[in-house]
């Protein structure tokens, strides 16, 4: 039996977030994983274990694309400067030399995929 | 809105990168001018950075900078007046108390780079602020100082440089970020050195001028200059 979630919260209680895009520049690919560990390490090292929890960061893994080496982070509203520092503090994921670059910021993962990664809605091509 | 990284080093002196390379990278991240800041050798290699720029086919401004690593007050003078007439940037590295005093009181230095550079205080004082404010000498936020420093090292040069930044506002010194970058893959794009300026409490809207409005201006005036346009500060040759 699955286990029994608490109730979602009303918008209006809800932490107000972002998700910020990004690109990650190298010249081998960058799997998720390590990817995964370098930006909590990061994150862990420049604002400490209480400054990270204040962010209320979450790496969407999902839509991360190993191809386009492109995936979209979610953070408060106010830590966003924050994250960013973070993410221009990664020199080295493994062994590979990288830039992190922010493509930008949006309030909901569906605005982020079709603003950043060029995806269309399938209703667009129904109207 | 124009974006500029007035301090990067190719391979002509301890870079890793050629300066196409590092154009190209530029381009890339959304600059749409940076300066090349090699160590000042001899006035041959900085003829030479000159002709490499002039042959190189590219949508962005490239302009001749210099860095100045001097030991001694003397000899950064004198390698002020060598370069001065040549090069569009002149950036000090800072670091030595008596050269970061001297870079400030000096109207000829455009960017003192990293004063807070191996020093266990933030290398500036009353006196060298004001001396910059007055000279107009901008004092850099060097993104390169904190990316390869760690733990504690990190922490004191983060602290120096919150330090360097509250007080530069405090006596009007403009302040400017740059990336110091020695490879391609130190320099970053112009909104995260924003974002890293205001992490250590500049304003954002400020942080923006120290990429956009301040290094634009530099550039203007010592371009104005070097064409012979400009006489002194305040006469102008208008056409």
């Amino acid at each position: 039996m699955e286990e029994k979630r608490p109730k979602p919260l009303p918008p209006s209680l809800r932490g107000r977030r972002r998700y910020i895009a990004f690109h990650v520049i190298s010249e081998e690919q960058i799997l998720l994983d390590d990817l995964n560990n370098t930006i909590w390490h990061t994150i862990l090292n420049f604002l400490g274990e209480h400054g990270a929890s204040k962010t209320d960061i979450w790496f969407a893994k999902d839509t991360y694309d190993e191809k386009k080496q492109m995936g979209l982070i979610r953070c408060s509203h106010t830590s966003v400067e924050q994250i960013r520092t973070s993410l221009a503090l990664i020199e080295r994921i493994g062994d590979t030399r990288v830039v992190v670059k922010v493509l930008g910021i949006s309030g909901t993962i569906n605005a982020a995929k079709m603003k950043f990664f060029g995806e269309t809605k399938l209703t667009e091509f129904t109207s | 809105m124009k974006f500029y990284d007035l301090h990067i080093k190719t391979n002509l002196s301890d870079g890793e990168n050629s300066l196409e390379e590092m154009v190209r990278f530029a381009e890339d991240l959304g600059y749409s001018g940076v300066a090349i800041c090699d160590n000042y050798e001899s006035k041959e290699k900085l003829a030479e950075l000159a002709k490499i720029i002039k042959e190189l086919k590219t949508e962005i401004e490239v302009y001749p900078g210099v860095l100045i690593q001097a030991e001694t007050v003397n000899q950064l003078k004198d390698m002020i007046s060598k370069v001065r007439e040549k090069a569009v940037v002149v950036v000090v590295a800072g670091g030595n108390y008596e050269i970061n005093r001297a870079a400030c009181d000096d109207p000829r230095v455009d960017i003192l780079a990293h004063p807070e550079s191996g020093r266990i205080d933030s290398g500036l004082d009353e006196a060298c602020l004001e001396a910059a404010a007055k000279n107009n000498v901008a004092i850099q936020i060097n993104f390169r100082e904190i990316l390869y420093s760690f733990r504690k090292q990190r922490s004191y040069s983060l602290n120096h440089i919150e330090k360097n930044i509250r007080l530069a506002e405090h006596f009007r010194v403009p302040l400017i970020v740059c990336s110091g970058a020695q490879s391609k893959w130190d320099m970053r794009a112009p909104r995260e050195l924003v974002s890293v300026a205001n992490v250590l409490g500049l304003e954002i809207s400020k942080a923006f001028l120290g990429v956009t409005t301040i290094p634009q201006q530099i550039i203007e005036d010592n371009m104005k200059s070097l064409e012979g346009k400009k006489i002194t500060e305040g006469v102008e040759i208008v056409e």
